[in-house]
């Protein structure tokens, strides 16, 4: 009987440092992953892209209905201010209709003076819709996880747009999920310049809501309310994409507000941009349009709504957009 | 007396309870809201279940049920693999030597335990970022995560102990 209570207690005794044994070679593991994640991001982001594609489908069920109540609770705030944001978007409309029709204008003269100089575009878009199925959750991390991964033609490095502008890169592509970092991550880096002065700048996200601007040269001119957009260089983004606007000075760093509500991206499109064969290019270098359709838009002319409804593809940078699966 | 096949099932399915549970709610923390200013203060909503289990059925939630369940939460958050992992291994670790004292005590004594935990959780999770960017992050967010992690244990703590309940409850023609 007492060698059995002694057997017995050395047993507990052996489970008992079997679990703190445990607990350490756990805390191990975790700071040895993170060491992992830090050197080598390679294996580790397959790791996460297998995880993520694993459970896609739970996400991309659950994310449906979290999505239609958010919507929801939305109407219901619009509810109350109809008339009053019914007046301003009247109002709005009837600038906006101004300035597409100047948009227009000088659109149909920029294609005429591209095929008068024979100018050639040196890249072009295929767009992607796809749906956020996961965010970072947490102040310290901000990505997205999408619905479309390389079986979809998902690459790294491509840029994802919101509705209204950039909203962040494609980091890794999993199979059927890819993982975005937005423009505000501690660990996004966007080559910019500003629209107006066209100076260039780095765009660094510090996991605020507004990143701020750096490299910017000394004789930048810079000022509150202008327009920030990719700059294309390093051949990461096309050029033109809108970022943001200058919000202003904060501790000594110029702080941009996105154009984009990163908080509420339901829906993102991811642009596909590859360089155009050169030898292929003179035709279907402009999202489809051809040069006889390019010549028949006259400056002085009347736009035909056949020429309009093409055009307006061009501006919202050409290609179809193709359905999210 | 050997079991049946269709009580090794069930118990089967009993012990995987509270790891099943704690996915659950892994994976229900990262589901976009779309909500204006929440993604910061987003709660550890993860850390409700593991708390719970620790302290009544630490034989069911494990120190590497932990780990697996922050590794999860990172891999879908986009997190550094890791972060999460040592964030939970180290809440189950205080929860799980305080147990004897939190167990069987009530509903606001738990609640109470969860406040600390969360607070725990939180800093921690602050610390280990910091650590990892080699730079301080922002502080802001980090009281309202820890608050709102604790004002939803009502909910999920709640749930919980329900599920607890379940997990007990024995059909009469099974006893013994």
């Amino acid at each position: 009987m007492k060698a059995r209570t002694r057997s017995t207690v050395r047993l507990i005794a052996l489970k008992s440092w079997a679990h703190r044994f445990s607990f350490a070679l756990l805390l191990l593991a975790a700071v040895g992953l993170m060491m992992l994640t830090k050197i080598d991001t390679l294996v580790v982001e397959d790791v996460r892209a297998r995880v993520t594609d694993a459970v896609s489908p739970v996400l991309n069920a659950v994310s449906r209905p979290a999505a239609t109540v958010a919507t929801v609770v939305e109407d219901v705030r619009q509810l109350s201010d109809l008339r009053a944001e019914n007046a301003r978007l009247e109002a709005e409309n009837r600038a906006l209709l101004q300035y597409q029709e100047i948009a227009f204008r000088l659109e149909a003269e920029n294609l005429s003076l591209r095929a008068l100089t024979n100018y050639r575009p040196d890249y072009r878009h295929r767009f992607l819709t796809a749906r956020v199925i996961a965010d970072g959750a947490g102040a310290f991390v901000r990505s997205l996880a999408l619905n479309v991964g390389t079986a979809d033609g998902i690459e790294s490095g491509q840029a994802v747009l919101g509705g209204n502008g950039l909203a962040g890169r494609v980091v890794q592509a999993g199979e059927r999920t890819a993982r975005v970092l937005l423009i505000t991550d501690f660990n996004a880096r966007i080559p910019v310049l500003l629209e107006r002065s066209r100076d260039r700048a780095m765009l660094v996200g510090d996991n605020t809501d507004r990143p701020h601007l750096t490299y910017l040269g000394e004789e930048a001119s810079i000022a509150v309310g202008d327009r920030v957009v990719t700059s294309g260089h390093g051949g990461m983004f096309p050029p033109g994409l809108p970022v943001g606007t200058v919000v202003g000075l904060d501790n000594g760093l110029i702080r941009i507000q996105p154009f984009e509500q990163l908080d509420r991206l339901e829906f993102v499109r991811v642009v596909g941009f590859e360089p155009v064969d050169e030898t292929a290019s003179m035709q279907r270098g402009l999202g489809g349009l051809s040069f006889e359709a390019m010549g028949a838009v006259g400056v002085e002319q009347a736009p035909d709504p056949a020429v309009i409804e093409a055009l307006t593809r061009f501006i919202s940078f050409g290609g179809t957009p193709a359905a999210a699966p | 007396m050997n079991p049946s096949l269709l009580q090794r099932i069930d118990r089967a399915l009993r012990s995987a309870v509270p790891g099943l549970s704690a996915l659950v709610f892994a994976l229900l923390g990262v589901v976009p809201l779309h909500l204006p200013v929440f993604g910061p203060i987003s709660p550890l909503l993860a850390l409700i279940p593991i708390y719970y289990w620790a302290v009544h059925r630490p034989d069911l939630m494990t120190f590497s049920l932990a780990f697996a369940i922050g590794l999860v939460h990172d891999a879908l958050a986009g997190a550094p693999l890791g972060v999460h992992s040592l964030v939970y291994l180290l809440c189950y670790w205080a929860a799980f030597s305080q147990r004897r004292f939190l167990a069987g005590k009530g509903f606001f004594v738990l609640w109470w335990g969860m406040l600390l935990i969360a607070a725990l959780g939180v800093g921690l999770e602050w610390l280990v970022f910091s650590v990892f960017y080699a730079r301080l992050m922002p502080v802001e967010p980090l009281a309202f995560r820890a608050l709102l992690t604790t004002a939803l244990f009502p909910l999920v703590g709640g749930l919980m102990i329900q599920i607890h309940r379940l997990m007990l409850f024995q059909p009469r023609s099974w006893r013994a």
